[in-house]
């Protein structure tokens, strides 16, 4: 490594630590704390709202993997509490060639995988490799740029890119960061998830339905002193009430994703602790203004509908009142907004937000010679009753201008394949959030995208999406070409942005030291009982 | 009785045969594609390819017919599209849970619904019969979600006397595990003792208005054995055949209950498959509860004519 590698890394975690620090708006909360000293061994159990799908990391799209499995399967980077990128499997932060197209990672030393086999760099390289080749590798994307990884000493990799990439850290502290046992990878191939070995604090016991993972304390984890619990189970309990119901009962320990309805009542018991925390995912309505033949199919050609029509969009949008929406669908919960970028994230700017103006909004409909009332069909995911709300309420607010809302129920996968068909007019759906800006706004603003379900395809807003994402070492330049690109993208209005979510988890008393940041990550590295529990 | 029995086995086996097709076209007219989902919905078109062709979704439907039908008869219902995990496997583990608590749930519906149901009959218009009555029509029209989580505040959050969810293997431990299934076991064996209590009732009123009824009394017979041995036993064809086509319900019936009480039987299975497009995990659970019922229903027309001759006699002379 030369000097003028080191200095550009160094910078780059300075800025990335200052921009972190200088960020008022950044959330994250660390976890419910109970009195009393912490105790080793125990079972914890920890319920979650959906199944994951494989635990395969090169093969799962689930959110619900993201936020288990860096309990058994660690990332070469992890964010802090604060969403600042900290080096996890990796001894520091990746050092970055002056050209932007070089990246040297140096890794931690003495760390074994939770089956006894070494981790060093042949075994990064492996499961890098893996990423970017394997056929049905759904992190191939998020790595395309990275033409050849290198193993330069036995702790040291190399990633040698087509172009300058910001995005990289991020992606390596996610998913694709996630290192797994190459011994496993040998021996399973395909079917790692089936029975995934990696470095973690918990090592993978069993599965035995897709609503059930088991976990053991692993005896193979470098930093085991730290780790309280023998046991954990994720349990997957999808109806809302239902686990507000178990975590009153003491049958689960901690929940994720309580209903805003349920929040009341876990708040009144005296057994269970609420914390909250904004989330870097937010909730769109996404407008089909061009997509009429298939998403992340360009080129677009505008649909027939009314709000393919950008004044109409406007007036639409100027009905919506987003804290009316928050108080009376979410019970104040939620963080009203219009940007993609999380208020909980360090890259996030306050842009200003269309102010509800009906009056307005009326105007503009007479103006268009649209004859009123105006049709728009709004799909929504009916499996969730605070969606079946939401439409509800928007249908209320956008009649005052002269649109006649139907409200469409429909479930994820058949609203998924009818928004990436094209044909609707109007789609509520939702984004988990990543940390890295781009992957908050590219996913649905690139032309080639599948989930740019709109058709959007703007070449100034393409071009500094380009740009910012070729823009390393200079975060502040960065953060502000993101705050332009986000009020170019409110001022098209393809996707409106309504609200960022509020992660919810509840915890008996007894239980602390789960670490849950805006990431949703259920970190249980340090949880545990405590003697008094 | 044995060209009976075979004619009967026969028409079953091709029910199954026809079940097979339904199941395979129905999964697969459901909106949404299954590649795609399990590629995410932001995946490249490459990566869907990628999966189409692993799981054959690429080859034409009569095709993945043949090759479903084919593993399934070797016992290889294939790996589920949602969690890669072996569906035989899953299906292995789950069957027993679900078969648990239907049985439990049909021994609580039976010693509920028989006595009030003969009650009732026997004292036709007064009391005790309107309070069965009724409470059969409460049975009847209280929710599964609702019903479940009313016993959950009560017996598990409140009193604290029950786990309020989960599943441990009898074999592991047993109080564990009834104390989990009697919850749910009862939730659904309240609905069922509804019906048949009122199923019991009408047959027995039946039973005890014939002519055979009124022969055995004229001979002198005590009561108990008119009403317990003569009109109980005709009773029972109808108690039998409604039972029979219950309890297949009841086995497709239980998603809802496994749900609330987070028992990881068919039920819950069969949810998950549907939501996430996992061809072949929603193919064997609809292909097992399918055969179940075909199965039941079989020996629910077996049992049928052994307690009543002239069935097999009028489908002898048919």
């Amino acid at each position: 490594m030369n000097i003028r590698h080191s200095l550009v890394a160094v910078s780059a975690a300075v800025l990335a630590l200052t921009l972190a620090g200088c960020a008022g708006g950044a959330q994250s909360a660390p976890s419910p704390s109970a009195a009393g000293a912490v105790k080793k061994g125990g079972h914890l159990v920890v319920a979650i709202s959906g199944a994951p799908d494989t635990l395969d990391p090169a093969f799962t799209t689930s959110k619900y993997s993201t936020y288990t499995m860096p309990n058994w399967c660690e990332r070469l980077f992890d964010v802090d509490a604060k969403l600042n990128i900290i080096p996890q499997l990796a001894a520091a932060l990746p050092t970055v060639s002056p050209d932007g197209k070089t990246v040297t990672i140096k890794l931690r030393t003495g760390i074994k995988f939770n089956d006894g086999t070494a981790f060093n760099a042949d075994a990064v390289k492996i499961n890098l490799d893996r990423y970017r080749t394997n056929p049905r590798s759904a992190e191939a994307p998020n790595l395309k740029n990275v033409v050849d990884t290198k193993v330069i000493d036995e702790n040291t990799v190399q990633l040698d890119l087509s172009a300058p990439t910001a995005p990289l850290i991020s992606v390596l502290a996610n998913r694709s960061g996630m290192m797994a046992s190459p011994t496993q990878l040998a021996k399973l191939g395909d079917n790692f998830g089936n029975d995934p070995v990696c470095v973690g604090p918990f090592s993978f016991v069993s599965r035995p339905s897709a609503d059930t993972i088991n976990l053991k304390k692993s005896q193979y984890y470098y930093d085991k002193n730290k780790v309280n619990l023998d046991t954990v189970t994720f349990q997957v309990i999808t109806q809302p009430n239902v686990r507000a119901t178990n975590l009153r009962s003491g049958d689960i320990q901690a929940a994720i994703d309580i209903a805003p309805a349920d929040v009341t009542s876990l708040k009144s018991d005296p057994n269970i602790t609420m914390d909250d925390v904004v989330s870097l995912g937010f909730q769109l309505l996404t407008v089909n203004v061009a997509n009429s033949g298939g998403s992340g199919k360009p080129p677009y050609s505008p649909v027939s509908t009314p709000l393919a029509n950008a004044d109409l969009r406007k007036a639409f949008e100027l009905t919506l009142d987003r804290n009316a929406i928050n108080k009376v669908v979410y019970g104040g919960f939620k963080t009203p907004g219009c940007s993609p970028l999380s208020p909980a994230s360090p890259w996030y700017t306050d842009i200003p937000c269309s102010k509800p103006n009906v009056a307005e909004a009326k105007k503009i409909v007479a103006a268009s010679g649209v004859k009123t009332p105006i049709p728009v069909q709004l799909t929504i995911q009916a499996a969730n009753d605070e969606q079946t709300k939401l439409g509800t309420v928007i249908q209320a607010m956008a009649k005052q201008a002269g649109f006649a809302v139907s409200v469409k129920p429909t479930e994820s996968a058949a609203g998924g394949a009818a928004a990436q068909a094209g044909t609707f007019d109007a789609y509520m759906n939702g984004w988990s959030g990543r940390i890295d800006p781009d992957q908050n706004m590219s996913m649905f603003w690139s032309p080639t995208s599948a989930l740019n379900y709109s058709g959007a395809n703007y070449k100034d807003i393409n071009d500094l999406m380009a740009k910012a994402t070729s823009t390393t070492g200079d975060n502040a330049k960065r953060k502000a070409l993101y705050a332009q690109i986000a009020e170019k993208m409110n001022a098209d209005r393809n996707y409106i942005v309504l609200f960022h979510d509020a992660l919810m988890m509840g915890v008996r008393k007894q239980v602390t030291g789960i670490n849950y940041y805006s990431d949703a990550v259920i970190r249980l590295k340090t949880a545990g009982f405590t003697t008094g529990g | 009785m044995k060209w009976y029995v075979l004619r009967r086995l026969g028409i079953s086996v091709l029910t199954l045969v026809l079940s097979t097709m339904v199941i395979f076209v129905a999964v697969r007219l459901l909106p949404g594609d299954t590649a795609q989902v399990m590629a995410g919905e932001s995946a490249d078109a490459g990566v869907v390819a990628a999966i189409r062709a692993e799981y054959g979704l690429n080859q034409p439907w009569p095709v993945q017919y043949l090759q479903w039908i084919g593993h399934a008869l070797r016992g290889d219902l294939g790996t589920s599209a949602g969690t890669g995990l072996s569906v035989a496997g899953a299906l292995a583990a789950r069957l027993p849970v679900t078969l648990e608590l239907a049985v439990l749930a049909v021994l609580i519906a039976v010693a509920i619904a028989l006595p009030l149901g003969q009650l009732a009959a026997v004292h036709r218009g007064t009391a005790r019969d309107y309070l069965p009555t009724t409470g059969s029509l409460i049975g009847l029209s209280v929710p599964h979600f609702w019903l479940g989580l009313l016993l959950i505040l009560t017996f598990s959050v409140n009193l604290g006397w029950l786990p309020a969810s989960g599943y441990v293997p009898f074999s592991q431990s047993p109080v564990g595990n009834l104390s989990r299934m009697i919850m749910p076991a009862s939730v659904l064996g309240i609905g069922l003792a509804a019906v048949l209590m009122r199923q019991m009732r009408s047959a027995m009123l039946e039973a005890l208005g014939s002519d055979y009824i009124r022969t055995a009394r004229a001979k002198g017979l005590s009561e108990r054995v008119v009403v317990g041995v003569h009109a109980l036993r005709n009773a029972l064809t109808t108690v039998v055949t409604v039972l029979g086509l219950e309890l297949g319900a009841l086995i497709s019936g239980v998603v809802i209950t496994e749900q609330i009480f987070v028992i990881p039987g068919l039920g819950k299975m069969t949810l998950d498959s549907v939501f996430s497009r996992d061809y072949t995990g929603l193919q064997g659970v609809v292909l097992l509860t399918a055969t179940a019922y075909i199965v039941i229903n079989f020996l629910v027309d077996v049992t049928y004519s052994l307690l009543n001759p002239r069935i097999r006699v009028g489908a002898g002379a048919s």
